[in-house]
């Protein structure tokens, strides 16, 4: 049994000016049951590209990049695409039956 | 007419899409949570591929889906059509499933320019177009509006969290 979540580089598969690569974003799995997620990622980022990015930033969101919960980031990037999606479905619509309990009558 | 849910479906919308055989490129919010982003979104923003056979199946899955034009405030009922969809602007929509955005361009880029910018996922059988996390950065950082500034630190630290995972 396998304790970390899975990951299997095929190697570089050409597609377009992309690579293909096959990862599972599962977390804990047993061996033999990965569930795979294949992404076509086209867009390879280096550090300097996210640092070019970051400097046209404004400083105010600059600074706030340190407050960022890194935490939920890393839950997050556990999930599968879809449950991510699902989460955040659900986790909005509470908050907007909270928001609509919360209003007054007649808002 | 039935009126829409109040409660959305976003991975059913989502699911309805790809089963229709609708080429399209997930952006927005939900784009930005596919991606690994810790956020939440309530409706589905999509780019979809103008060619006259995709847009009639998105059509055709809109009429399926009771699809109306949501900002209309006279409430007649409007629906989208081919033409609408084939040109320049957003379709804001409101669904059996949940609110969708229909746009035919994102910052005058449509389907085929965007697609170079997006990354192929597939999950569960099947297969998500979704603009990819520098792409989703720049056009937030465009748009300057209060709601993307809030997300674009969250956005960054996911790219450096994701990057640090690669490594």
């Amino acid at each position: 049994m396998r304790n970390g979540p899975a990951v299997a580089k095929v190697g570089l598969e050409r597609m377009g000016n992309g690579v293909l690569e096959v990862s599972s974003h599962r977390g804990p799995c047993r061996s033999g049951v990965i569930a795979f997620v294949v992404a076509v990622d086209v867009s390879n980022v280096s550090p300097a590209e996210i640092a070019a990015l970051v400097a046209n930033l404004d400083p105010e969101v600059r600074d706030a990049i340190d407050d960022v919960d890194r935490t939920l980031i890393a839950l997050s990037l556990q999930q599968s695409p879809w449950d991510r999606l699902r989460s955040a479905s659900r986790m909005a619509q509470t908050l907007v039956r909270i928001r609509d309990g919360a209003a007054p009558e007649g808002h | 007419m039935a009126p829409h849910p109040k409660a959305t479906d976003l991975p059913a919308l989502l699911a309805r899409l790809c089963d229709a055989g609708v080429e399209f490129i997930i952006v927005g919010g939900a784009a930005c949570v596919i991606q690994g982003a810790p956020i939440t979104t309530n409706d589905l923003d999509i780019v979809h591929r103008r060619t006259p056979e995709n847009i009639e199946r998105l059509l055709e899955l809109l009429r399926q889906l009771e699809a109306t034009m949501r900002d209309d405030f006279a409430n007649r009922g409007l629906r989208p059509t081919a033409e609408l969809l084939a040109g320049s602007g957003h379709l804001n929509l409101s669904t059996s499933l949940g609110p969708l955005d229909s746009l035919c361009e994102l910052d005058g880029l449509g389907f085929d320019e965007l697609l170079p910018h997006s990354q192929t996922l597939i999950d569960e059988g099947r297969l998500l177009r979704v603009l990819d996390l520098p792409t989703l950065i720049t056009v937030k950082t465009k748009a300057g509006r209060p709601k993307d500034r809030l997300v674009l630190p969250i956005l960054i630290a996911t790219l450096e969290e994701r990057d640090k995972a690669k490594r």
